[in-house]
């Protein structure tokens, strides 16, 4: 029998706010994060919209001796110190018992980096920059700011990351490697990359709105950043330190397909399956599914498909947060973790913003303004295109 | 060496690798074993502004004799390396069809690597930034989001080999194959997997070259790992890959099997992005873990392959870790890096493959280039390839940011089921 794995902490930074709370509760209030960046010195135009962080990440963390650290490690920093409270682990916290796998993906397009090589002058390489643009560099700081020395781990394996993260954090918990384990993802957007997002999908732009979520339409993909986090214990550890349990992870799936094109339901399906099967769950027995609806026209198809076949008849509410948050990329999938456990606690749903296809929508219950849920369990689906597919079962205490 | 109570066992059934002295067990262990050194000026990318200019790289990287005209042709280097050594591992297991894919369609596959082929997604990022257009924008965003250098070359390796179960990509630095291979080792003990292609990859790249001399962390010449007049790393490259296997798969299709997998270990430094503990501490822990999960004593290692880079840091902080655990006698200590560089996110994966052939061999292959031994560093480092009694061997990998993770293999002990 598997042990039971539980939350007993969440933390996020992102658009929308710097607490699962906050953030929920605009999301609830139909608020969005998404808005317009200054690429204008790049010259771009247009609006080009993102899903940006506007909190004063170096002040929020004291200040002082984060001149090196890049932004998603900061932003991670942040999550980690505020989950570690949240948790009420302040006082217990002992190093070795302490483990990390984050979901990451590095950040080597730069214009530092590029233009050293270009020019060849290594007089341009700063050495702390070059350490701090290593893939596990974001995790590496968590883990010295806040003492965590049983393990971290960096899982960088795109849009399917962050629920990954929680999944092989289970399995170190179940494994005895860590008493508690700091899981989820974190991405940051710098100006090179907003740039090449937006041109490569620059028609979000010209539709002169924030089209995170088009269904059915052209791909109209605005990028987010942010990073969520979860503490996560074995119940029986939780227990015993009389720890405040939020929720619990019943099941996760991981569906495969390589060489999936043009909107292949078979991964995402793969994925719900094994979730609800690990979890020991009926579709009947999901109260909301917090879809991975990116606007990728053939993607946003496919997870469709899966849930219309999963859950044929019994499809619960869903919602699609990127409408308001942006792709977040390896960040996505605790972020939705995350607040998907806030909603259930407070027993609705946000609205999705910027739906484009009513029909798809009406498809898979989608709506646009918040509403009640009852029970508390939820799916998160995230989807890495169509040839790979995350999905986890979460139950809110 | 008696299985733990109610774990399933973990058997390494599958060895495949392409390396900088040659390609597969046949080619490259006796190349080992004679203290071959496949350290060279560097031919991928220009040097000359550089402080420094050897690595060891892959001769045939665009010849892999495994791999069909069509792959060769369509696919990058680093999915071409990493697809070849997982072709290998899977045909050396016995799992690989007449069609050059899996027979067992439930195979998890886990690599590890730094940053997988960064060498061609530096070259769109410099025509971005210099052309500011619309299609090397597209292309860098391909390689970022949709084709991205450290997990695509995955599923072209799932795609070509028919593999559809879990899979994942770990990128902790130099520990990430051997975070790779303990994830491999937990998914079969846990019951979610009965095979698993684990391994790393990765390909000597501009970037990193860079990086690394900014660092003034590599050798001018050559990779002395544990001497006194040791001046740094060498860059190298590889593919490497395992195929693990619980021993129930093991027993019902009458397989056979290069070694098991008795333990593993991890830890976290939490001191610094490069410099590891000055006290060896994550070293000592991993090494310790390790050794605590596989049941066994530090008397019952009989030998080390280390991390070994070279560096002064490295060496010194491996060696005290290894005298703390092990007290006076730490068994001997091997470390490859001297011959075939520092593969980087490959690096474990293929000193773990080293631990393998050396349990099946009974011979640990040289250190070379070492002359005197550090007293700083105070181990007995093996000069020559020694013929020994092995019935356990400890592989040892650390990385940027302070992850380390340490590996125990066994011998087989069924001796029907040995190859």
């Amino acid at each position: 029998m598997r042990e039971r794995v539980v939350v007993t902490g969440t933390s996020l930074v992102c658009s929308l706010g710097a607490s699962p709370e906050e953030a929920a509760n605009r999301l609830l209030e139909g608020g969005s994060g998404l808005n317009p960046c200054g690429l204008e010195a790049l010259g771009v135009k247009e609006a080009a919209w993102f899903g940006e962080v506007g909190a004063d990440l170096k002040q929020a963390l004291g200040g002082k001796g984060w001149r090196n650290h890049n932004r998603a490690a900061l932003m991670a920093c942040l999550a980690a110190r505020e989950l570690r409270k949240e948790s009420g682990l302040e006082q217990a916290w002992r190093p070795e018992d302490a483990g990390l796998v984050m979901g990451y993906n590095h950040n080597i397009f730069s214009e530092e980096f590029v233009e050293t090589i270009r020019n060849q002058n290594l007089s341009l390489l700063n050495p702390a920059f070059f350490l701090n643009i290593s893939t596990n560099a974001t995790a590496s700081q968590v883990t010295i700011y806040l003492k965590a020395q049983a393990f971290a781990m960096t899982v960088t394996t795109g849009f399917t990351a962050g629920l990954e993260a929680l999944d092989q954090a289970a399995l170190a918990l179940r494994a005895g490697r860590a008493r508690w384990v700091m899981a989820g993802g974190a991405e940051e957007r710098n100006e090179q990359f907003r740039y090449s997002f937006h041109q490569a999908f620059r028609r979000n732009a010209d539709a002169g709105q924030a089209t995170a979520l088009r269904l059915g339409a052209p791909n109209q993909i605005t990028a987010g950043e942010g990073c969520g986090l979860m503490m996560l214990e074995t119940e029986g550890e939780a227990r015993a330190r009389g720890a405040r349990v939020l929720g619990g992870l019943l099941g996760s799936g991981m569906g495969v397909n390589p060489g999936a094109k043009g909107g292949d339901p078979a991964a995402a399906e793969a994925a719900l399956r094994q979730a609800l099967k690990q979890a020991g769950l009926e579709a009947r027995d999901v109260s909301a599914v917090f879809v991975a609806g990116n606007g990728h026209a053939s993607q946003d198809q496919a997870e469709a498909k899966a849930l219309e076949r999963v859950f044929g008849g019994n499809l619960p509410p869903a919602t699609a947060l990127k409408g308001a948050l942006g792709e977040t990329y390896h960040a996505h999938g605790t972020l939705a973790a995350v607040l998907a456990l806030e909603c259930l606690r407070q027993g609705r749903i946000p609205g999705t913003l910027n739906l484009g296809d009513a029909g798809l929508a009406q498809r898979i219950n989608l709506n646009r303004e918040a509403r009640a849920v009852s029970g508390k369990r939820a799916v998160v689906l995230a989807l890495e295109q169509d040839r790979k597919a995350a999905a986890l079962v979460l139950e809110a205490a | 060496m008696t299985a733990r109570a109610g774990r399933p066992e973990v058997y390494v059934t599958g060895l495949g690798l392409n390396t900088p002295l040659g390609a597969g067990a046949e080619a490259f262990w006796p190349a080992l074993v004679a203290g071959t050194s496949g350290v060279g000026p560097v031919t991928r990318f220009d040097t000359r502004w550089l402080p420094v200019h050897m690595a060891a790289q892959i001769k045939d990287l665009d010849g892999l004799r495994n791999l069909s005209t069509e792959e060769q042709k369509a696919l990058d280097p680093a999915a071409r390396l990493a697809l070849s050594a997982g072709r290998a591992a899977l045909a050396d297991a016995g799992w690989l069809g007449a069609d050059q894919r899996s027979q067992h369609g439930a195979v998890d596959l886990v690599f590890g690597t730094t940053h997988g082929d960064l060498n061609e997604h530096v070259v769109r990022c410099k025509r971005t930034w210099e052309t500011q257009d619309l299609a090397s924008a597209l292309e860098v965003t391909r390689d970022i989001v949709s084709e991205n250098v450290t997990y695509s070359f995955l599923y072209q390796m799932a795609q070509r080999l028919g593999l559809t179960g879990w899979q994942s990509t770990n990128t902790n630095a130099c520990a990430a194959s051997g975070y790779a291979l303990s994830l491999a080792v937990e998914r079969i003990r846990q019951g979610l997997a009965d095979v698993v292609l684990a391994g790393g990859m990765d390909l000597l790249a501009e970037p990193d070259y860079t990086g690394f001399c900014s660092l003034r962390a590599m050798a001018p010449d050559c990779c002395r790992p544990f001497d006194r007049a040791r001046r740094g790393l060498i860059m190298g490259e590889a593919g490497a890959a395992l195929v693990l296997e619980s021993g129930e798969s093991l027993r019902q299709r009458g397989g056979k099997a290069y070694a098991r997998v008795l333990g593993y270990g991890w830890s976290s430094d939490a001191y610094h992005l490069s410099t590891p503990h000055p006290e060896g501490w994550g070293t000592r822990q991993s090494v310790a873990l390790a050794l605590k999960d596989a049941g066994l004593k530090a008397e019952e290692i009989d030998g080390i392959v280390a991390h070994g880079t070279g560096t002064p840091g490295n060496d010194r902080t491996e060696a005290q870790a290894f005298r703390e655990v092990f007290g006076e006698r730490v068994p001997p200590v091997t470390a490859p890096k001297s011959m075939i560089g520092h593969a980087m996110g490959a690096a474990s994966a293929i000193e773990a493959v080293i631990g393998v052939l050396s349990l099946k061999h009974q011979t640990l292959p040289p250190t070379i280039n070492h002359e005197e031994t550090d007293p700083e560093c105070p181990v007995e480092v093996v000069r020559k390839a020694r013929s020994l009694r092995l019935r356990t061997c400890l592989t040892n990998s650390s990385g940027f940011g302070g992850n380390n993770d340490s590996l125990v293999f066994g011998e087989v002990a069924e001796a029907g089921w040995r190859r």
